[in-house]
């Protein structure tokens, strides 16, 4: 042995740790990694290019903290938990909630880092650090926020998002709360409703008839300012179910409190869509009932109600449908 | 699995890097349980703590696994695609925090818990101490070849360097520890 090699031994015995296995929990998430196949790639393109799979890597490892890492300032943990952790989530969300799919929105390269910030979407932070203040309204909120700037989150990050979209349901669903319902009610104040747009139209699926499990349950009194042409008369309204998903919709299953319709439907039972797509009024039905119907995010709840009397046929909201809800 | 890339055959290894590019979840566990301790140990040198590390470990599979389309075999060398993943994900860590510059640099360094039983080691405290005087390249050169475990061309392919510039460096690095060990033993 020479000089060298010896040197090198020493070396190496003091500067090695022991030998390690990884722990299992590192061995599973890699599994999940690779179990999940190409389509939701994190890293750079193939070498034959195909558009919009994001930065190399997943993102710049980011100095603040995503899922898992919270409160730490390591940055390189987020790939992981992004591509890992998160994925049971977001199969979670795909299999039960039944959205269409994660990506029908379309990729673009230039959406890679339209909201993104060191390797995780703004709007994650956001619902992230409201998970950790544990302020209902605050989670409502920025959950909703989340949901409207889902098209912009880059791919790489959606899984991400997902998982913290069911943070935030799981927090919402144990802590119940008629602010935070009412957050969730409430259709975001600057959505336009009559602007046209090219935005193509999102096919969500019909409502589920039963509990989802992701379902914030609580009740609440909305009252809108907005003055309208239907009876000014606070609706007793019990959110059933708030079923989201990351191509830009999501819908709300919601009971009016002896409500009696005056057309075919299910009775007292309302599945409301706001799409985030189009910004527009409801130019079609969608759904196994007149009852359920895509409206646009910038309706208010009195405004559903004067498009639940049309539909009913009742020409005159104030005398028709949304007079009987209210 | 105490064996490394390095101790498997190649026919084997070439065997696990093809199942792995056809998405083998078993062929990637065998990779990262091979491949983890000397990553482990390199991250571990180059990060503030041991979390950190074995996150960068985990990152490091994490794109593998997204890249391996593009690693070409050449007779080997996955081992070193995986230690340069490893180190971009180092530098990128560091540039983000600079509680992520090397640990071992002398004064205020980490306590290193496999080291704890070391530390009372004459030897071992001085080769510590003559390794912290080190250039960080050839800090690097080093933990390649004896904490990682590589080769020269497999620290050549990391570092972008031809094999004999490895060599010659490494030579030229020892004899820098070499004469830094024994100002440190005569110091004492």
């Amino acid at each position: 042995m020479t000089d060298d090699e010896r040197l090198l031994a020493l070396l190496k015995d003091v500067l090695s740790p022991p030998p390690a296995q990884p722990p299992p929990g590192r061995v599973s998430a890699l599994r999940r990694v690779v179990e999940r196949g190409d389509d939701r790639r994190p890293g750079p393109p193939p070498v034959s290019g195909r558009p919009g799979s994001g930065r190399p890597g997943s993102g710049r490892p980011g100095s603040a903290g995503t899922g898992g890492n919270r409160g730490r300032s390591s940055g390189v943990r987020a790939g992981w938990v992004a591509a890992g952790v998160s994925v049971a989530a977001a199969a979670v969300v795909i299999a039960v909630l039944a959205v269409p799919t994660l990506v029908s929105s379309g990729r673009s390269a230039n959406r890679d880092t339209a909201s993104s910030h060191g390797g995780t979407s703004q709007a994650v932070q956001l619902l992230r650090v409201a998970l950790v203040s544990k302020d209902v309204v605050a989670v409502a909120r920025a959950d909703a926020n989340l949901l409207r700037e889902a098209k912009s989150i880059a791919p790489p990050q959606r899984d991400d998002a997902v998982a913290a979209h069911v943070e935030a349901i799981q927090f919402l669903r144990d802590h119940p709360s008629a602010d935070a319902a009412a957050e969730l009610a409430a259709p975001p104040p600057a959505a336009p409703t009559s602007e046209a747009s090219a935005a193509p139209t999102t096919v969500v699926p019909a409502p589920h008839p039963g509990p989802t499990g992701h379902t914030p349950p609580p009740t609440v009194t909305p009252s809108p300012p907005e003055p309208t042409t239907v009876a000014d008369v606070a609706p007793d309204v019990t959110i059933d179910a708030v079923v989201a998903s990351l191509d830009g919709t999501f819908q709300v299953d919601f009971t009016v409190a002896g409500f009696t319709p005056d057309a075919s439907g299910a009775p007292g039972t309302h599945s409301v869509r706001f799409s985030f797509d189009d910004g527009q009024a409801p130019t079609s039905w969608d759904g196994p009932s007149p009852w359920s119907f895509p409206v646009s995010a910038g309706l208010t709840y009195r405004q559903v109600c004067a498009h639940v009397a049309d539909a009913s046929g009742v020409e005159d909201p104030s005398t028709g449908g949304c007079h009987d809800i209210v | 699995m105490g064996s490394t890339p390095a101790e498997v055959s190649t026919a084997e290894l070439q065997d696990l890097v093809d199942r792995a590019r056809r998405r083998d979840p078993d062929a990637w566990e065998t990779l990262y349980r091979l491949s983890y301790a000397g990553l482990l140990a390199y991250a571990r040198r180059r990060l503030w703590g041991l979390t950190e590390a074995d996150d960068a470990v985990s990152e490091t599979f994490t794109r593998a696994c997204y890249r391996i389309a593009d690693f070409e075999w050449k007779g080997g060398g996955f081992n070193a695609w995986l230690f340069g993943i490893l180190r971009n994900v180092i530098l990128e860590a560091q540039r983000t925090d600079r509680r992520g510059s090397l640990v071992d640099g002398g004064a205020g360094q980490v306590e290193d818990d496999c080291l704890d039983g070391l530390l009372h080691d004459e030897e071992a405290l001085a080769v510590r101490a003559a390794f912290a005087t080190l250039t960080p390249d050839d800090q690097e050169l080093l933990e390649l070849r004896v904490v990682g475990g590589l080769c020269a061309e497999e620290v050549g392919l990391v570092v972008g360097k031809r094999a004999g510039a490895v060599r010659m460096a490494q030579s030229r690095a020892l004899a820098r520890l070499r004469s830094a060990l024994e100002t440190v033993s005569a110091d004492d």
